[in-house]
């Protein structure tokens, strides 16, 4: 999948980091999808093992790739898990104010939006479980 | 590296256009040489260059063109970043003036280098020595003026005003220091013992230290220096 | 926590340049508070003063009268240590032109003490900037990204950014968003300029919303989220009456309802409502954008993206 060439003016770590990246932007790898090992990967492309290291850990300071100890590399779920987090918070945010308003327009006062909030979340442990 | 970088950008033509107007000059007074009588190259130089009122004074509008600085306040946006950055103003003035300075001192060494050259093709050899001590006396009266060209830059914001202005004020004054004889012949005058220039004179040194012009140009210079920290340091960037 | 930046009763007053016209007010009395380590958004229309807020408290202008402070040191007469702590973004993409932009990223890095050159050289490589290129040949994107590495790899305390999404596309935005993130995240502050509501939106704690110099509104967003809210009211109602509730922005009377305005504690409006025998007849709660819309006064929509 990937090509390296040691005389091509660019570093090899570099063109190794670009091709995992453009593989993980244009779907090529998935998300979550397992990459070669080092040793494999340095044994494909005839280069030192290092380099390979060195591209795995910089996409993963990036939050590109992931290692798992005992493993191996994979793809990352989130590209920007920070910002997702945020916006997560925020959508969840919006969705508890539109709720507070429609339930206030139908009648109810906040108490009783929560309680009934309440209630219908502790329902929902509850059916997790087997009869 | 960064601050001589933009201020050298700047600089350029500035410094291109000085040095036409000194190079031509020189290049005339070497050229008065061929012109019969053949006369000493040595001697020939001092009246036609060094003594004053002479030739070499063009360094006093070369070092006007050179010392006023485009980068130094806006309508630069280059300077605006730059002074987001940790560069205290004092610093970014001094660097100005430094620049200019430098690229007066670059001019006077390309005279002399033709000078020098001038002289081997006729045989003749000049003494390095005072040589040196001339330019540099030269340079010191010329580079006098530089913070006063920096701080009217502070205050009227570009070279292409203050380059001008400064012409128009400088003939206001007396004293016609510029002189081009070709050939040259020795004469008695010399400039008034106060002015600032008058020290650059090899004669001013017989018998004597020429304090009073010494002083002058100190003055001017220091002038020049907290004028423009002054004006910076309070003005908007 | 404490103030990062403090502003007290800001004026900043440019002289009129043609005698006989009108000075040009550019800040009227602002006041302002960053907390550390918070990522606050100033926004507002042109001319509502937020860049001559910015070159203030980077010592670029002199303030008229008024204090301002960034972590306790005086803007004008400290400048200089105060500019080793923070990093910016000139809303002015144009800087440079001329210089390659190798040149320029190793001279921020001379100029800066915590220059972090392997962060550096990440973002360079992952936003494939061409270091040999001269500034004036890149796009407004392209420009975007040096200044944000140029900003981002000195490690400041506070990071003032002008419109920072200038020219990234979507995803770029994403990205840069996501490392402004990551630094507040480590306590970096950081104030976001910008006419960008959905940027303010998705990664500020903390909002000031100016117009004409001064600040008209400064919340937190997530009070701002809960407690601005439209109040759809039928039944018996005063709209004068309601006007005068410390929570009510504005009562006005439509046809079959009267529509209130609540810039606080809605849930506490709604109580008192159904007391006075009123009927909610609708309640929504209101965007940034629709609060911003409704408290700058005539903001045109073509000032906003």
């Amino acid at each position: 999948m990937f090509h390296v060439r040691p005389d091509a003016g660019e570093p090899i770590y570099t063109q190794l980091t670009r091709q995992i990246r453009q593989a993980v932007a244009t779907g090529v790898l998935g998300r979550g999808e397992q990459l070669p090992s080092v040793r494999q990967l340095a044994a494909d492309l005839v280069i030192n093992p290092n380099t390979v290291v060195r591209a795995y850990r910089d996409l993963e300071a990036d939050g590109v790739l992931e290692g798992v100890p005992g493993r191996g590399w994979f793809v990352t779920n989130n590209r920007s898990p920070r910002l997702r987090d945020a916006e997560r918070k925020r959508r969840l945010n919006e969705l508890i104010e539109q709720l507070w308003a429609e339930a206030v327009s139908l009648g109810y006062d906040t108490e009783q939006i929560a309680d009934l909030v309440a209630e219908a979340l502790s329902r929902k442990a509850k059916t997790g479980r087997r009869a | 590296m960064m601050l001589k970088r933009i201020i050298w950008h700047d600089l350029r033509w500035r410094f291109l256009a000085a040095a036409i107007l000194v190079g031509m000059t020189a290049g005339v007074i070497v050229l008065g040489l061929r012109l019969p009588p053949r006369a000493d190259y040595v001697h020939h130089l001092d009246l036609a260059w060094f003594n004053l009122p002479g030739a070499s004074a063009v360094l006093l509008p070369a070092a006007l063109i050179i010392g006023s600085p485009g980068t130094l306040v806006r309508p630069s946006r280059d300077v605006a970043y730059v002074m987001t950055l940790p560069v205290s103003r004092e610093r970014w003035v001094i660097s100005h003036i430094a620049a200019s300075f430098a690229a007066l001192a670059l001019l006077v060494i390309a005279c002399d280098i033709l000078f020098v050259v001038a002289g081997w093709t006729l045989d003749s050899v000049l003494r390095v020595g005072s040589l040196t001590v001339r330019s540099l006396l030269l340079l010191a009266a010329a580079g006098a003026w530089i913070p006063l060209m920096v701080a009217l830059t502070a205050l009227v914001r570009r070279p292409v005003i203050a380059v001008p202005l400064a012409f128009v004020l400088l003939s206001f004054t007396r004293g016609n220091r510029f002189r081009l004889d070709i050939p040259a012949e020795p004469h008695a005058a010399m400039l008034a013992s106060l002015d600032p220039w008058a020290f650059a004179d090899p004669r001013a040194w017989n018998g004597s230290i020429p304090v009073a012009s010494i002083a002058t140009a100190t003055g001017m210079a220091l002038t020049g220096i907290l004028v423009a920290l002054f004006l910076i340091r309070r003005r908007d960037m | 926590m404490s103030d990062a930046i403090v502003v007290e009763r800001l004026v900043k007053r440019f002289p009129a340049l043609i005698p006989g016209r009108a000075a040009r007010i550019a800040v009227d009395g602002l006041d302002l508070r960053v907390q550390e380590g918070r990522v606050t958004g100033l926004l507002g229309p042109n001319g509502s003063g937020k860049t001559t807020t910015i070159n203030v408290l980077l010592g670029l202008t002199k303030p008229t009268s008024g204090r301002a402070t960034v972590f306790g040191r005086d803007v004008w007469r400290e400048s200089l240590g105060i500019r080793s702590r923070v990093a910016y973004v000139p809303a002015e993409r144009t800087v440079f032109d001329w210089m390659q932009v190798g040149k320029f990223i190793g001279g921020v890095t001379s100029l800066s003490k915590r220059w972090d050159s392997e962060y550096a050289d990440r973002l360079i490589r992952r936003w494939e900037i061409d270091k040999r290129a001269s500034m004036g040949q890149l796009s407004t994107g392209a420009r975007t990204r040096v200044l944000l590495v140029a900003a981002l790899a000195r490690r400041p305390d506070i990071l003032l950014l002008d419109e920072p999404t200038t020219g990234l596309d979507p995803a770029a935005t994403d990205d840069a968003l996501s490392e402004l993130i990551g630094f507040a995240a480590d306590g970096t502050t950081i104030v976001l300029v910008t006419h960008h509501i959905e940027v303010v939106d998705r990664i500020c704690d903390r909002v000031t919303i100016m117009s004409s110099g001064h600040a008209l509104l400064t919340s937190d967003l997530e009070d701002m989220r809960s407690s601005w809210a439209v109040i759809d009211v039928t039944g018996p109602s005063r709209p004068e009456e309601m006007h005068q509730w410390e929570e009510v922005t504005s009562a006005t009377r439509r046809d079959e309802y009267t529509r209130l305005i609540v810039h606080a504690n809605p849930a506490a409006v709604v109580d008192r409502l159904r007391l006075l025998g009123a009927e909610i007849a609708s309640v929504h709660p209101l965007t940034l954008r629709e609060v911003y819309l409704g408290v700058t006064p005539r903001a045109a929509d073509d000032d906003l993206a």
